[in-house]
């Protein structure tokens, strides 16, 4: 079954991504998750105050708008697709992700079946 | 008391939780269950009691299962593995899983509130109303939170397994605040129940 674990970190967070221990963390996760077969896809995703970008159809009319759609204390940092056989699995892997360290916190979703 | 009805009392939670724990998905469970109950009801009076009416019943809520699953799809990937479940439950002991059952109620992923309720109901078989009153919820409520956590435990496909070593050390405390207000409900339940007479044991559905 496949699941979205979406990793959320705070604004310190983001900021602090440089730090080496951070990234070594993060190097050994990814080759982990990949190695094992279990993640699908994914990407760490840039800083969402400065730089994402929201658009959406009011009336007919395309709006384009500087920042995130939800401006909430936590923004989304980063997502894997994992394939794990279920909820326990998914959990095993949200607990080593080295966001949880710092202060982020991981949701994982479960990925609507594919179409045939 | 019908014999179906004395089935019910005694091993509902047990026939749920075989009944169950291979497809994941507790609504589809009950109804199938549920259906099982019916039919015996309607059948048993002109064709006698099976010898074992446990055994029958957990083969009736299997069959319609494995029908359910191939009318919903043929694409449906979990009906192959349907098919033929209903030959296992021959034979005078067919295990309980009640266990299990009870492990997915307190899993962490369930909403905390609902925990204790989805015990009661699932095996236990207490209905919402009952439990409703009991936790002071309005019965409403209580059946939206039933429901909402059966979806999730299908939906985000929780295992039903007894969790591992590595869970254990987790679970536990999801667990121990469930307990006491469960034998709460329990007692006042079977207080409520003895009051309205009939041996505690049998007019609870509480066996073993």
């Amino acid at each position: 079954m496949r699941y979205a674990m979406l990793v959320y970190e705070t604004e310190a967070g983001v900021q602090g991504r440089g730090d080496p221990e951070y990234q070594a963390a993060y190097q050994a996760y990814i080759k982990a998750i990949y190695d094992s077969g279990v993640a699908v896809g994914g990407s760490g995703l840039q800083d969402a105050a400065t730089t994402a970008t929201t658009f959406r159809l009011v009336g007919g009319e395309r709006q384009i708008q500087d920042g995130p759609f939800a401006d909430t204390k936590e923004q989304l940092a980063g997502f894997f697709l994992i394939d794990v056989a279920d909820l326990d699995k998914a959990l095993e892997w949200a607990a080593r992700c080295p966001s949880t360290a710092y202060g982020g916190v991981v949701e994982i979703r479960p990925a609507l079946e594919q179409p045939k | 008391m019908h014999p179906a009805e004395l089935a019910a009392r005694a091993s509902y939670g047990r026939l749920l939780s075989l009944v169950v724990v291979r497809t994941g998905d507790l609504a589809g469970a009950e109804d199938a269950l549920a259906e099982a109950f019916l039919a015996a009801v309607t059948q048993w009076p002109f064709e006698g009691v099976p010898q074992n009416p446990e055994a029958w019943l957990l083969t009736a809520a299997r069959r319609r299962l494995v029908d359910a699953a191939r009318r919903r799809s043929r694409h449906d990937k979990h009906a192959p593995l349907l098919v033929g479940l209903d030959d296992t439950a021959e034979g005078d002991y067919f295990g309980d899983e009640r266990l299990r059952l009870l492990f997915v109620c307190a899993h962490p992923a369930i909403d905390p509130a609902v925990r204790t309720p989805l015990m009661l109901q699932t095996v236990l078989g207490l209905d919402a109303a009952r439990i409703a009153t009991a936790l002071r919820v309005a019965p409403k409520t209580m059946g939206q939170r039933l429901w909402r956590a059966k979806t999730k435990i299908r939906a985000a496909r929780i295992p039903f397994d007894v969790p591992l070593e590595s869970y254990l050390s987790g679970r536990p405390r999801c667990w121990r605040p469930s307990m006491r207000p469960m034998a709460a409900v329990g007692t006042t339940l079977l207080g409520g129940l003895r009051l309205r007479g009939g041996s505690r044991r049998k007019r609870s559905g509480l066996h073993d």
